[in-house]
């Protein structure tokens, strides 16, 4: 139950400190073109503080959860990255 | 406070003042765009703000007149935006103000006023904003702002790989607007200021951490005399510039020469001080795409040129 609650702590914190820096940087970019991007990174965030503490808590798939932070991590810390190739017209359309 | 636009306010005006406006050129020349903003009505980019304040003015209100303090472009645009638009305009001008700037406001049938300071000419203002008459602020406003902004929209248009772009700062209104549009829309793109030393109010309040009023304005870049920025256009350049950085007279003046040499046209100090900054090496070059410079005015006499080189030995 502590692992439990200590994960829950510690992903709540970076994840969501992750997303207010990622909104942050996309406060002022045009919400028309960067289309569902700030409400998947909000989503991811949630998803992975939701998912990673129970998976942390279990010690068979301890190293599912160790990957699922890493990968909702660098999602979030890459999102803003991917979110100006979209507007540069980079990637596929929105 | 007066606060910055959003991009859809941007998008707004570009709609609003297009029959009003030209849509003005860019051209490459040595590995630099120029965006030949000085090719706009009345000869600066100030047609686009002025258009798009005086518009949004309810008709009650334009029936009581407009008016404006200006070194000269704001006030040559705030004219032709009465004149076009039937709006009786007074503009405000400090007593320095080039007698050429005066007669072409007049021409517009603007009433223009005369007044020793620019600070004098805005406390002016304010007097007449209390008759009721609309303001149109040269810079302190986001409608202004706004349609200065529109400016954006077209340099992404015509530089499909910007990278670097550099525009000259007066009170800010004109760089806030292109700031607010061209990082909405290319975050990656890096933006600098420009100004010129005795007309630095930007560099000034960046370094204070708030707006500074300059005692007076020495520079010969009288357009870009603004004795103070706004805390609007001070929060867009701490957020969306990579710097300002500041030339004197002389390599101004030696820009102009540069891109009337290059372009065959003749850019006033105000925006020629863009060319001297890329020329100095205080704005870096692009690395894999396009450095553009806004040329944002042309009203200059050869007779000002002449005064000027003679006078910095240029």
């Amino acid at each position: 139950m502590g692992t439990y609650v200590l994960a829950l702590v510690g992903c709540a914190l970076v994840f969501g400190g992750l997303t207010q820096v990622a909104e942050l940087q996309m406060a002022g970019w045009d919400p028309e073109s960067l289309g569902p991007i700030p409400a998947a990174l909000r989503g991811m965030s949630i998803v992975g503080t939701l998912a990673v503490p129970v998976l942390w808590a279990s010690r068979p798939l301890r190293a599912v959860g160790a990957f699922l932070f890493g990968f909702t991590a660098a999602v979030l810390l890459t999102g803003p990255l991917f979110a100006s190739l979209a507007l540069e017209g980079r990637l596929p359309h929105l | 406070m007066t606060t910055l636009p959003t991009l859809d306010q941007a998008r707004a005006a570009r709609e609003r003042i297009a029959p009003h406006i030209r849509r003005t050129p860019t051209y490459a020349h040595d590995g630099i765009a120029y965006k030949l903003e000085l090719l706009q009505v009345t000869g600066s980019f100030k047609a686009r703000g002025a258009f798009n304040a005086a518009l949004q003015i309810s008709p009650a209100r334009r029936a009581l007149g407009v008016v404006a303090v200006s070194g000269g472009n704001h006030g040559l645009a705030v004219a032709h935006v009465g004149k076009t638009l039937g709006i009786r305009a007074t503009v405000v001008m400090p007593e320095t103000t080039p007698a050429r700037t005066v007669e072409r406001a007049r021409a517009d049938g603007a009433e223009v006023v005369l007044v020793p300071t620019i600070a004098q000419a805005f406390a002016l203002t304010e007097e007449r904003r209390a008759q009721g008459q609309a303001v149109i602020h040269p810079f302190d406003d986001p409608a202004v702002m706004a349609g200065q902004g529109t400016i954006g929209f077209e340099l992404l248009e015509d530089i499909p790989d910007l990278e670097t772009l550099v525009v000259s700062i007066g009170g800010g209104g004109l760089i806030a607007g292109i700031a607010t549009v061209v990082k909405a829309l290319r975050p990656r793109v890096r933006i600098y200021g420009v100004e010129t030393e005795g007309a630095d109010a930007m560099r000034k309040a960046l370094d204070a951490g708030e707006p500074v009023t300059l005692p007076a304005i020495t520079s010969i870049a009288k357009t870009l005399g603004a004795p103070y920025v706004a805390p609007a256009t001070l929060d867009a350049a701490q957020r969306l510039l990579e710097d300002v950085v500041v030339v004197s007279d002389a390599q101004a003046v030696e820009g102009i020469l540069a891109v009337q040499d290059a372009l065959c046209v003749l850019p006033e100090p105000a925006a020629s001080c863009c060319y001297a900054a890329v020329s100095a090496g205080l704005v870096p070059r692009a690395r894999k795409g396009t450095l553009a410079i806004l040329v944002c005015g042309g009203n200059v006499s050869l007779d000002d040129l002449a005064r000027w080189r003679t006078m910095l030995a240029v």
